[in-house]
């Protein structure tokens, strides 16, 4: 570690300016549709085309419930008219949070191009380095907004786990994030919410640290065994008092050349105060980061042959093990509880019926 | 009385004697050994190249380089650097995997990937306590040897066990399949750097199909492909190994189940035909060293 203190990189001459205002109005079906053309969205997964197959579907329901209501079918299974009418609701708040989610992201995108921002409205297997995103075997994220500019670079969005024909979902509940670069590469530091956690941290290896005041309250700090000093030089206390600021809300990740700021699934990227708040912070997030590891060097690190861009030891690149979801477990342990419940019952339910008889 | 009818059903030979004496089970057992024969009688298919460009000069050795990643796509005959194959279609969805609409994107692309590599600092360091330890030992180490020295240099056990056996077995695969003529005994991953050298390669002859540069520019990038990736291998087997596991790994993440090679290793024949001299593969006649 060098024990160089670093100096802070120079103030821009022009202020950094955000227009908030596509995220302040609601878009029209003319705005929606230019959206899903410009995004490049594909024409199964379009408003009219979605529209169509739920109009079709509840159409088809009361063609359906016509017709068993001639034969004298409901009369004799009324249950049949619950289905339709379940099946009719279920398309309709489908379609309603469809609509509301596409709305959304073409707000974002709006505001993405406006601020001279690149948007994607879907992307798959980014491969990411972040603990959150490797553990998932496929990843897929939604309303993405990147920015090159040079004072704020970043990548935000919302991402979810999803699964293949060959294989399932790994378990893990839907996230925001924003990546942040950094400007060299640096030993890997989990600041582990401990109201709410996003990242996975049970299972990962390395030390456990409560830093100081109200911050070991909200946050713990994992770091590889030999980098403490490392994760103290890096989280100063000026910094550490702007992480609060992410309250029980967020958690932060060191990784590789990359910060990444994990925020909860329902996080409104689209609401403008929203949107402003997060701004402000990975801004200012990235600076105070960008100075404090801008003269960072892993002193144990050796060179190795063909280790060109490798500046971190083995032991500092990555905390050891996955990281296990406590849905994860929370899931398992139900499933284990349930079909033991079952046998149980199946085995000795009568007798227990019994003795409950009398 | 009808034929069946001397069939016991419940006497095993009985029915084998029955089909026996039928002519057209025969007739089926002739085409199904037919068809195999054929298949292996059958000699593989040569590797076409286009008559339109050169095939044993520095530029066609050059451009070999991406041999695995043309023919995969497929884009055209290996060394032909316009990629005439590409269709609209297959342009509109490289344009959208790879990012490249704009010149400066598609330059940009080429520059990751021949700089960045797709590379993670942990399998860097990995692979080189591995090349580092095999220069020691004289010989390939082991895998307990390997993780020794991961464990060693500080990485975590459990995680250098699952490294190790996913480098091994791909390793492996591509041995038996391409053949250990090709890919010897002594011939090891000492880094993934192959897949994305070898896609850069690709991705430069698709930029001039897309109009984003002309063959002189698309030819004075391979060179720099070249002259920057090739130093770190000592064949075209040793690249050819690095460019399946590289992707492997990729795509898997390093987890490697059991269908992962087949969904993402399926470049091993394009190995076998591009080192195969018979086949007029050009890796087996063009030097790995240029000049």
């Amino acid at each position: 570690m060098s024990a160089a203190t670093p100096s802070a990189p120079r103030p821009d001459a022009e202020p950094l300016r955000i227009e908030l205002a596509p995220l302040r109005s609601t878009p029209g079906i003319g705005t929606l549709l230019g959206y899903e053309r410009a995004a490049g969205i594909p024409l199964h997964r379009r408003f009219f085309t979605v529209l169509a197959g739920v109009l079709l579907l509840t159409a088809a329901i009361v063609v359906a419930l016509w017709w068993l209501g001639r034969i004298g079918m409901l009369e004799r299974v009324p249950l049949l008219a619950g289905f339709g009418v379940f099946y009719g609701l279920l398309g309709a708040a489908g379609f309603l949070w469809y609509a509301v989610a596409l709305s959304r992201r073409a707000k974002l995108a709006l505001f993405a191009w406006t601020n001279g921002w690149a948007y994607a409205d879907l992307l798959q297997d980014t491969r990411r380095p972040g603990a959150a995103f490797t553990r998932m075997r496929r990843s897929m994220e939604r309303g993405v907004v990147a920015s090159d500019d040079p004072r704020i670079p970043f990548e935000l969005g919302i991402v979810h786990s999803v699964g293949s024909r060959d294989e399932g979902a790994t378990l893990q509940r839907p996230f925001g994030f924003v990546e942040l670069p950094l400007p060299v590469k640096v030993p890997h530091i989990v600041l582990r919410n401990r109201r709410r956690s996003i990242v996975p941290t049970l299972g990962l290896r390395g030390a456990r640290m409560d830093l100081e005041g109200h911050f070991a309250t909200t946050f713990q700090v994992l770091v590889p065994e030999g980098y403490q000093r490392d994760a103290l030089y890096i989280f100063t206390p000026d910094l550490m008092a702007r992480v609060l600021d992410l309250g029980a809300a967020g958690e932060l990740e060191l990784v590789e050349d990359r910060a990444y700021l994990y925020l909860p699934a329902r996080t409104r990227f689209d609401a403008p105060d929203v949107m402003r708040g997060i701004i402000e912070l990975a801004e200012e997030l990235h600076r105070r980061l960008a100075a404090r590891t801008a003269a960072y060097r892993d002193e144990t690190a050796v060179p190795i042959a063909h280790g060109e861009g490798v500046t971190i030891g083995l032991g500092g690149q990555r905390l050891g093990g996955q990281g296990v979801s406590l849905l994860a477990v929370a899931a398992t342990s139900a499933g284990v509880i349930l079909s033991a419940g079952i046998t149980a019952f199946a085995l000795f339910g009568g007798n227990l019926l019994r003795s409950f008889g009398g | 009385m009808h034929p069946s009818a001397r069939v016991d059903l419940n006497d095993l030979g009985s029915v084998v004697e029955w089909l026996i004496a039928q002519w057209w089970v025969w007739v089926i057992v002739g085409v199904v050994v037919l068809f195999f024969l054929v298949i292996w009688i059958m000699p593989a298919a040569k590797v076409k190249p286009s008559e339109k460009f050169s095939t044993d000069d520095r530029e066609a050795d050059a451009i070999a380089l991406g041999f695995l990643q043309i023919v995969n796509m497929p884009s055209g005959p290996w060394n032909d650097p316009t990629a005439p194959a590409l269709s609209a279609n297959d342009k509109k969805h490289l344009v959208e995997m790879w990012g490249v609409p704009t010149r400066e994107s598609w330059l940009a692309a080429i520059d990751r990937l021949v700089t960045v590599r797709r590379r993670r600092d942990v399998w860097v360091t990995c692979l080189s306590l591995r090349a580092e330890l095999a220069q020691r030992l004289g010989r390939v180490p082991k895998a307990k040897e390997w993780i020794a020295a991961i464990v060693e240099a500080g990485g975590d056990k459990r995680d250098a066990r699952g490294f190790v056996t996913a480098i091994e077995s791909v390793e492996a695969q591509v041995r038996k399949l391409v053949g250990k003529d090709i890919v010897t005994p002594d011939l090891y991953v000492r880094t993934l750097d192959g897949y994305a050298l070898g896609q850069a390669v690709g991705l430069t002859t698709w930029g001039v199909a897309l109009g984003h540069a002309d063959v002189p520019e698309a030819r004075a990038i391979i060179r720099r492909i070249n002259e920057e990736g090739r130093p770190a291998f000592s064949s075209w087997a040793d690249f050819g190994l690095s460019y399946i596991v590289g992707r492997v790994m990729h795509w898997s993440d390093g987890s490697i189940g059991e269908k992962t090679f087949d969904k993402y290793g399926d470049g091993w024949s394009e190995f076998k035909a591009a080192a195969t001299a018979k086949r007029n593969g050009p890796w087996a006649s063009l030097p790995w060293r240029i000049g």
